[in-house]
């Protein structure tokens, strides 16, 4: 199973990634359909240093998923970024984990967005799935 | 009562694409169970197997957490909205497996459904800064050292004193003389080596808060003056970092948390300083020792309910205990719109001069004379009166030779008793009601009135060591 994702959304979320490095970017994988088609960025509202946590504040997601649905879209997934570490989920990544969400994790060495994969978290304990990123135009 | 209840985007194709479902409820907890019923598979997604509300999904009723109100119980107006939306976290940091030492240091905790492991994970990965290790910073960090809060930072520039020791519990009597935070982590690392403590002999200041308060996931104000709780409070607003905020005086405890996402801050509270001398400091109004114990332990509890994102913290409530007459209460606080620091408008964007704002520049009262220079007035044969306003119990214990004792409270009665024409030099413990004292003669038409910096404590301190201070 692959994720579909649009060129441009995908560029997106790795340039927010740099952006904010050294610390984690979040974000949201707004979608049509099955294919992510943008990313929005969100604030990390973590209340504590950032270089290695993120959170994302519940009425900004609530917010931004309303506005998505009434132009037709939805949010798919989340993105966010792990600043000089691989780009698998951690443990405590799958702890808080939806298993409702895609997740798409960056890896940023150097302030340089590395590489984006993709992931479907089951519950609890079970291992994650990577899911194969299938870019699509533009 | 008719609601709509909003759901997340993704679930839209369990619910016929809808993504707000109107229903007739008069709970929270009525309102999920209609959906439940209704939509089968948001059941399975929101609830855990165990059927009960899974982590980190958060329910708001018009924008206000539930968590905050009467939980599931919190009861619904025609017409609320309610918004049932995931909290997303995540980080890069691995987190260390469980060390079989801490199974067995930490069982008791382990055991309580609130901590259990995950919680006691997050104390683990959590950091404290404590502003002040006195009076209420010692107990607090003693607390969370041993509850296993895996960083704590202690700021204080002071070394242990004889006087602190009736109350900061901490140090002993071999301590005297060296750096608090030195002692304290020593003593706690002692009470737990799983944890950190990084001491921070600093003075907090406009230069260094930001930088110092960033590292840390949340402050505990144990500060005993009023320009270092300001600006802890106005550091915490600014970082979004919540303010465990405690003071104490004689047998009175506050305490509250202030600068939480939607609480009020410590300026909604008391947006300026009282003017400088009219609010005693415990060093001149004595504080009972047992009661910063308490407080502290209060702070250190609601840091849990914070880390452990359980219960009820103290947001928008102020805790008052009265250790004489042995109550506790709890009064409502109000978030201020006009609040300068967390208001609407907010005007303070950066960190201010926070001696200049509560009016105790050093030195900057024309009022003031050293002991020194007191000492060679004295020794020159100058005619002098000193005039001591402490209480006869005070003056009992110590006096400078020769003072007239008029206790602050009488001085305005009782100011025919002084010449006008007479250079007076007002004295008390530690130089603020003497600064009152002063500042009221003046007021009433003495001339030649000057105020004895430090008081007594600076007098033993640079004259006479003989001198008994308490
Ligand atoms: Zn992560
Ligand atoms: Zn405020």
């Amino acid at each position: 199973m692959g994720l579909r994702i649009t060129e441009r959304a995908l560029a997106d979320s790795m340039s927010h990634a740099e952006d904010v490095y050294p610390e984690e970017c979040c974000g949201l994988l707004a979608a049509r359909g099955g294919h992510v088609v943008g990313a929005i960025r969100v604030v990390n509202s973590h209340a504590g240093p950032k270089e290695d946590r993120y959170y994302i504040d519940p009425l900004v997601l609530g917010e931004e998923d309303r506005a998505l649905a009434s132009r037709g879209l939805g949010v798919a997934g989340i993105y966010h970024s792990h600043p000089d570490s691989p780009a698998a989920p951690s443990r405590f990544d799958l702890d808080r984990s939806f298993p409702w969400y895609l997740y798409v994790i960056i890896s940023v060495v150097n302030g340089r967005a590395v590489v984006a994969r993709a992931w479907k978290t089951g519950e609890g304990g079970d291992a994650p799935e990577e899911m194969e990123i299938l870019v699509e135009a533009p | 009562m008719s609601i709509t209840l909003i759901v997340p985007t993704v679930f839209r194709r369990h619910t016929d694409d809808q993504n707000e479902v109107h229903l007739e409820a008069g709970t929270v907890k009525e309102a999920l169970d209609l959906l439940v019923a209704r939509y089968p598979d948001v059941g399975r997604s929101i609830y855990s197997s165990a059927g009960r509300l899974r982590n980190f999904i958060n329910v708001y009723v018009n924008e206000e957490d539930v968590r905050y109100a009467d939980g599931e119980e919190t009861r619904l107006e025609d017409g609320d909205r309610v918004l049932l939306v995931p909290a997303v976290a995540g980080g890069s940091l691995e987190e260390q497996p469980f060390s079989p030492e801490s199974f067995a240091r930490y069982s008791r905790h382990l055991i309580i459904p609130e901590v259990g492991v995950e919680g006691q994970r997050r104390l683990r990965d959590a950091k404290v800064l404590i502003v002040g290790a006195g009076g209420l910073g010692t107990p607090a960090a003693t607390y969370l050292a041993a509850a296993g809060v895996g960083k704590i930072g202690l700021v204080d520039f002071d070394r242990v004193e004889r006087s602190n020791l009736h109350r900061q519990v901490l140090y002993s009597e071999a301590d005297i003389g060296r750096p608090k935070v030195q002692v304290a982590k020593r003593r706690l690392e002692s009470v737990n080596p799983l944890i950190t403590i990084d001491p921070l002999e600093v003075r907090l200041d406009s230069s260094n808060a930001l930088e110092v308060v960033s590292q840390y996931d949340v402050v505990v104000d144990g500060t005993d003056n009023f320009p270092t709780r300001y600006l802890v409070n106005d550091a915490c607003v600014l970082l979004h970092r919540p303010n465990v905020y405690a003071s104490i005086f004689r047998f009175e405890g506050q305490a509250s948390v202030f600068c939480a996402k939607d609480g009020p801050c410590y300026r909604c509270l008391y947006p300026e300083p009282p003017p400088a001398g009219v609010v005693p400091s415990c060093a001149e109004g004595g504080v009972l020792g047992v009661l910063p114990g308490i407080m502290g332990a209060v702070q250190a509890s609601q840091v849990v309910n914070i880390i452990l994102g359980k219960g009820t913290p103290l947001i928008g409530r102020l805790l008052l205990f009265d250790s004489l007459h042995s109550t506790f209460e709890t009064l409502r606080l109000r978030k201020a719109p006009e609040c300068p620091a967390c208001g609407e408008n907010p005007t303070i964007r950066g960190l201010i001069d926070y001696e200049a704002f509560c009016g105790v520049e050093p030195g900057a009262t024309e009022f003031d004379i050293s002991p020194d220079e007191l000492k060679r007035k004295l020794d020159s044969g100058e005619r002098l009166v000193l005039l001591d306003v402490r209480e006869p119990f005070e003056y009992e214990i110590c006096h400078l030779p020769g003072a007239k004792l008029i206790p602050l409270g009488e001085l305005r009665a009782r100011v025919n008793q002084l010449d006008t024409s007479d250079e007076i030099v007002v004295n008390c413990l530690s130089g603020v009601r003497s600064t009152q004292g002063a500042a009221l003669l003046t007021e009433v038409g003495f001339r030649k009135v000057r105020n004895l910096a430090g008081g007594l404590r600076a007098w033993a301190n640079d004259v006479d060591p003989t001198l008994q201070i308490y």
